[in-house]
């Protein structure tokens, strides 16, 4: 599922190496607040799930570790 | 009584927008309120159609655009320079008489003196007149055009052009620019495209509740 996740990061912003993973995007300024808006959208059109209003924070969305945990925590296996 | 409120809201579906938009709006009918529908266009639309329905009107609409890092041909100018705190007083003055309060945002004072201090307003001084300015945020890797003016009095002396490429040399050692522009406003877009920026999906859709 990280390599999913990789690819659908550089999907939204080609123009960044999503796949270091000792990098946080957010204070890397490699995903803003704009960008989190699309992210979510792909992660719930990509895995079939709706992700709470609450769990859009910059946190969730700082790595590909951070995603995954939100995925989980959203039933994707 | 303030002239006007930016509503903050986030919610997890259409259906509880409308319910709480209903409430909030009985409850403050006679404010004027301002609101920004942000994401996909495909997003947007739904939303702004509520917003709609429960009387606001799209006052202007902005799209992102977004340039990627590449060199440029840069070559000083002397007349432009970081603004120091007597600029800001004037760019402040500037910001007030040529933007929209409602729908740009204009930073407060202090907000202005803190971009200064970071030296992110650039000014070009045309015989002691301060004829243009732009100002910026770095985040790391991403290079954020915010206002971007040149006074009317001095259109056709480079001022802007010289401004961006300041404002591109600065950044050159970030990945992207990035801006959000009126999409009506199609000198500025086409500006824009000629510097290398494209547009994004990405709308900004302000809408006011008189």
């Amino acid at each position: 599922m990280k390599k999913q996740i990789i690819k659908i990061l550089t999907e939204l912003r080609p123009e960044f190496d999503f796949s270091q993973e000792s990098v946080d995007f957010i204070e890397e300024g490699m995903l803003d607040s704009f960008d989190m808006v699309n992210l979510v959208n792909e992660l719930d059109t990509t895995y079939c799930i709706s992700i709470d209003g609450v769990d859009i924070l910059p946190e969730n969305f700082s790595t590909v570790e951070a995603i995954l945990k939100l995925l989980e925590k959203n039933g994707v296996k | 009584m303030p002239k006007f409120w930016n509503v903050f809201y986030c919610s997890t579906s259409i259906d509880k927008m409308n319910d709480d938009l209903t409430e909030f709006l009985s409850k403050y009918k006679d404010a004027t309120m301002l609101f920004d529908v942000v994401g996909r266009k495909e997003q947007c639309l739904p939303v702004v159609e509520i917003l709609r329905k429960n009387g606001l009107s799209v006052v202007t609409s902005l799209v992102r655009m977004v340039r990627i890092t590449e060199p440029i041909h840069y070559v000083n100018d002397i007349r432009i320079k970081k603004a120091t705190e007597t600029d800001v007083l004037e760019v402040s003055r500037l910001l007030h008489n040529f933007f929209d309060e409602q729908t740009e945002q204009i930073p407060y004072d202090e907000e202005l003196m803190d971009y200064a201090k970071q030296g992110h307003i650039l000014v070009c001084m045309e015989s002691g007149v301060l004829a243009g300015f732009l100002i910026y945020e770095i985040n790391a890797s991403t290079n954020y055009l915010r206002y971007w003016f040149t006074h009317p009095n001095f259109r056709d002396k480079k001022v802007g052009s010289h401004l961006l490429r300041e404002f591109l040399n600065e950044g050159k050692e970030t990945k992207r620019q990035l801006l959000w522009v009126i999409q009506s406003n199609e000198n500025a877009v086409v500006r824009y495209y000629h510097y290398g920026f494209s547009e994004e999906n990405m709308y900004d859709y302000v809408m006011r509740y008189t």
